[in-house]
């Protein structure tokens, strides 16, 4: 699932930020934590995360919180 | 909450990057790419909530107020006429009017069930959109409803094309 930003959206106040936002669940939690660690942009964000998992990104070397 | 939480992350990019003066008065061209692994078996609804637009919507501090409506007026108990947004066009540059509110209505109303948090939330058989010009529109309810304007709001008003390639399906939740 991909969104595009719409460049011409009427409430500039609201307008988007991000040109595009990629929805990949192609890949399972456990792989997409890893690249969120790695940092490498390939994901930028995981979503529900338990807290025990979200506690061992925070101690990782470069969290990226 | 999660709607909150997506576009308080998206403010948060935003405030990473260079700072714009004229933040207020020109929106900076959107940029870059944000990548999401989002498990969460109603992703779907998050995706839809910020896709779509209102009529009216909730802010902040729980009061209604206009989107794509203007405003609103309550002619009489059971009529309700809304002003429209002029201006708009959808991502696609269809013209947003009183036709295409029609289209929703209708796409809408005639499911059993639009929306996932119950059949409280339809419209009462018989309600009726009538519209007056271009950019006014006006429902007519079969009995008072104090809440039509809180439906109203959940009701995702798509473009036309939307409708010629999807639409909803009565079971898209």
């Amino acid at each position: 699932m991909v969104l595009e930003a719409n460049t011409n959206y009427w409430d500039k106040g609201r307008a988007a930020k991000v040109k595009r936002i990629v929805f990949d669940n192609t890949l399972s939690q456990k792989e997409a934590v890893e690249l969120v660690k790695s940092r490498e942009g390939r994901i930028d964000l995981v979503t529900e995360l338990s807290p025990l998992e979200t506690l061992r990104v925070a101690e990782s070397s470069s969290p990226p919180l | 909450m999660r709607q909150l939480a997506i576009g308080s992350l998206v403010l948060l990019l935003a405030t990473v990057g260079p700072s714009d003066s004229a933040l207020a008065q020109k929106a900076p061209a959107p940029r870059g790419e944000l990548r999401v692994v989002d498990n969460d078996p109603l992703n779907w609804a998050w995706i839809t909530w910020q896709v779509f637009e209102h009529l009216v919507e909730f802010d902040a501090d729980g009061k209604m107020v206009p989107r794509l409506a203007t405003g609103w007026q309550w002619l009489d108990d059971r009529t309700l006429e809304v002003k429209l947004r002029r201006g708009v066009k959808f991502q696609n540059g269809e013209t947003f009017d009183a036709e295409v509110v029609k289209l929703n209505w209708e796409e809408n109303t005639r499911h059993t069930q639009p929306h996932i948090a119950g059949v409280q939330l339809n419209f009462k058989p018989g309600s009726k959109l009538e519209i007056v010009d271009r950019n006014t529109v006006r429902f007519r309810f079969p009995e008072p409803d104090g809440v039509a304007l809180v439906k109203l709001g959940l009701m995702h008003m798509a473009s036309r094309e939307f409708y010629r390639k999807a639409g909803w399906g009565e079971k898209h939740w």
